[in-house]
């Protein structure tokens, strides 16, 4: 799990949690997403280094992060 | 990607010419891969192609033998590789593997097949906009030259944009200024967006 985290760039600035309510506050840096129009699922890419790091199994957007 | 003549039944020839018809309306140059002309290995002239394909498509049907259908299945493979979308046109759900059920699969035995076809179509004119150019502008920033010419040219493919070829341009330029890239490996890729730029142009 390690492993494919560092794979997938696991060293991204992550979004950071508000302390008084517990929230996630901004966005996750150095990724955005795209919807890929024949799957209908967000595509997640690394800006830093213009790759597609993961795919959305589910449907909407990924939680956090960027959209295009 | 549709089997030799004499393996295609009457209801296959119909839905072939629909399929041929559609791509043609929206600008696309139908090849069919039993008549690509054979120079040298055959499967070399078929991976070339393939990589000069905006998409693939292809058709399995009850009735076809088991090396037609093993060989349609490969070249879907080698395309779905190449990083292209396969459309795969089947007769009956039992007929297809597990991974192409659940986007590009459509069961021409239903009735709206023809526009099942044509919306899937629209949706992969959308990809490079949505997709390949953003993916492809990123990996041009970060200095992935190989990554960022290759998503433009698959863009260019399926929507032929003088920007994307421009951009192409813009890339294979800034290549040949930024320097710590191995001489061969930079003279290889240089060469493939100028062969690219070329043949396109023609």
């Amino acid at each position: 799990m390690l492993a494919s985290n560092h794979v997938l760039g696991g060293d991204t600035t992550m979004a950071k949690r508000d302390n008084k309510s517990g929230k996630l506050k901004g966005a996750v840096s150095k990724r955005i997403q795209v919807l890929n129009p024949v799957t209908k699922r967000y595509v997640k890419i690394d800006t830093e280094r213009g790759r597609i790091v993961d795919h959305k199994r589910s449907p909407g957007p990924y939680k956090n992060v960027r959209k295009k | 990607m549709a089997p030799s003549n004499k393996y295609q039944t009457d209801a296959s020839k119909v839905v072939l010419r629909n399929i041929i018809k559609s791509l043609s309306d929206l600008s696309y140059e139908p090849i069919e891969g039993s008549r690509i002309v054979r120079h040298g290995d055959y499967f070399c002239s078929i991976c070339q192609t393939a990589q000069g394909c905006a998409l693939g498509v292809a058709m399995v049907y009850d009735g076809l033998p088991v090396s037609t259908i093993s060989n349609i299945y490969f070249e879907t493979g080698i395309m779905q590789g190449f990083g292209k979308p396969v459309i795969l046109f089947a007769d009956k759900r039992k007929n297809l593997p597990s991974d192409y059920i659940r986007h590009y699969a459509i069961f021409y035995n239903s009735k709206d097949y023809l526009s099942k076809y044509k919306s899937l179509l629209e949706d992969i004119a959308k990809l490079p906009e949505n997709v390949y150019e953003c993916i492809g502008q990123f990996a041009f920033k970060a200095g992935d030259y190989e990554k960022a010419a290759k998503y433009y040219q698959e863009a260019f493919l399926i929507n032929p944009k003088q920007e994307t070829l421009l951009t192409l341009e813009s890339i294979a330029s800034a290549l040949e200024q930024a320097s710590g890239i191995p001489t061969a490996y930079k003279q290889r890729l240089l060469e493939n967006i100028q062969y690219f730029c070329s043949r396109v142009k023609k």
